[in-house]
């Protein structure tokens, strides 16, 4: 079957780019174009911190790049973990050492945030929420970061298909068009 | 196996990006619209088994499928890695843009090891193929830890090759599995 009868060419050319604007629309992060400033809440309970990322606006810093340091009295200032927000703009982090502790967030668009903790000894020393006798719930298949990662996966694979669909339709007619100049030399 | 930026010197990371830009070119020549269509087909596959990562004895492994491009496409099986490891790098931070073709080189060595198998050496196919996918992981796994001796990072990072046994016999088992499906319903690609 000749595949070129499947769609009508205007039809192939909006197919095409519908598939690319939706594909930049989920690329971009369009909170981001929204707001400027980005604010920093923290909140302590041993044995993990919970940080929620939001631009002033007031929306979420979704999947944004997060930088973890920390300080001691007795080492110099280090990365510890390099992370991303979730799609609420929720991430968190297990401390293992009291000292200073900077978390820095940023978009990559120009909009940065960054916020110091100190911990000490009395935070490792809290009972932690897993010492308590409560039955742990069973974790979604599904989370939102998981959605977002085969989401991304997709995208990633249309936008692939859809360049080697352009490059394979004008290679080809590159080809048809070498061919006509070949026969009507030959002739 | 993905090197992030800033772990080698920048000199070997222009070297190699000028290098594998030098192989993604001689790797796309004179490619025809049939070619495109299957390296497409083939880099969309790519791209979705090395994101599925398979937790085994404590690490986390996942296909890599080099040495099988190698057996495939040859040298065309550069441009698709390039491509991959590109859209990887911008989507899913694994490496970085400026150690792109350090990343290239590195898979396209399994690939280019692949294909010379396949392609050079005459004897059974299933063994070959098993050769190929064993290669595909293991070449890349020396060419990691040369890198990393000749930017000073000591040779005792020729021990990280000891880890990539295991995914490598892995790999050749893969391969061979996958070529003959392959074989089966498709067996003009290896003639």
């Amino acid at each position: 079957m000749n595949h070129q009868h499947l769609f009508k060419p205007t039809t192939l050319r909006f197919l095409i780019t519908g598939i690319f604007i939706s594909a930049l629309f989920f690329l971009c992060p369009t909170a981001a174009l929204q707001a400027h400033g980005v604010e920093l809440k923290v909140k302590e309970s041993a044995p993990v911190i919970f940080v929620k990322a939001d631009y002033s606006g007031g929306s979420a810093l979704k999947n944004t790049e997060v930088v973890i340091r920390f300080e001691t009295e007795k080492t110099a200032r280090a990365i510890f973990q390099r992370a991303q927000t979730d799609l609420n703009g929720y991430f968190s982090f297990t401390p293992h050492l009291p000292g200073t502790w900077i978390i820095s967030v940023d978009d990559g668009m120009g909009h940065m945030g960054e916020e110091e903790i100190t911990l000490t000894e009395d935070f490792f020393n809290q009972p932690t929420l897993t010492g308590g006798k409560g039955k742990s719930k069973t974790p979604a298949l599904l989370t939102n970061s998981t959605c977002c990662y085969l989401l991304k996966i997709l995208l990633v694979v249309l936008l692939i298909l859809m360049i080697t669909l352009i490059l394979s339709r004008t290679k080809k007619r590159q080809e048809a068009k070498d061919q006509e100049t070949k026969d009507h030399d030959t002739h | 196996m993905h090197i992030a930026d800033g772990i080698l010197p920048v000199e070997i990371s222009i070297v190699a990006n000028v290098a594998a830009l030098t192989l993604v070119y001689a790797g796309s020549r004179k490619v025809s619209s049939e070619e495109i269509s299957k390296m497409g087909v083939f880099a969309a596959a790519l791209f979705i088994v090395s994101l599925i990562h398979i937790p085994i004895a404590g690490v986390s492994i996942h296909l890599g499928l080099y040495g099988f491009a190698g057996m495939l496409f040859g040298l065309r099986a550069i441009p698709i890695l390039f491509v991959n490891l590109l859209f990887q790098s911008l989507i899913f931070q694994h490496g970085g843009l400026l150690s792109l073709g350090l990343n290239t080189l590195t898979m396209g060595s399994g690939a280019l090891a692949g294909g010379a198998v396949w392609h050079w050496l005459k004897f059974n196919r299933q063994a070959k193929s098993y050769i190929c996918g064993f290669l595909g992981i293991l070449v890349p796994a020396v060419f990691m830890a040369l890198l990393f001796i000749i930017s000073d990072y000591g040779k005792g990072m020729a021990a990280i090759l000891t880890v990539y046994f295991i995914p490598a016999a892995l790999e050749g088992g893969l391969t061979v599995f996958i070529y003959n499906f392959f074989n089966k319903v498709k067996p003009e690609y290896f003639k």
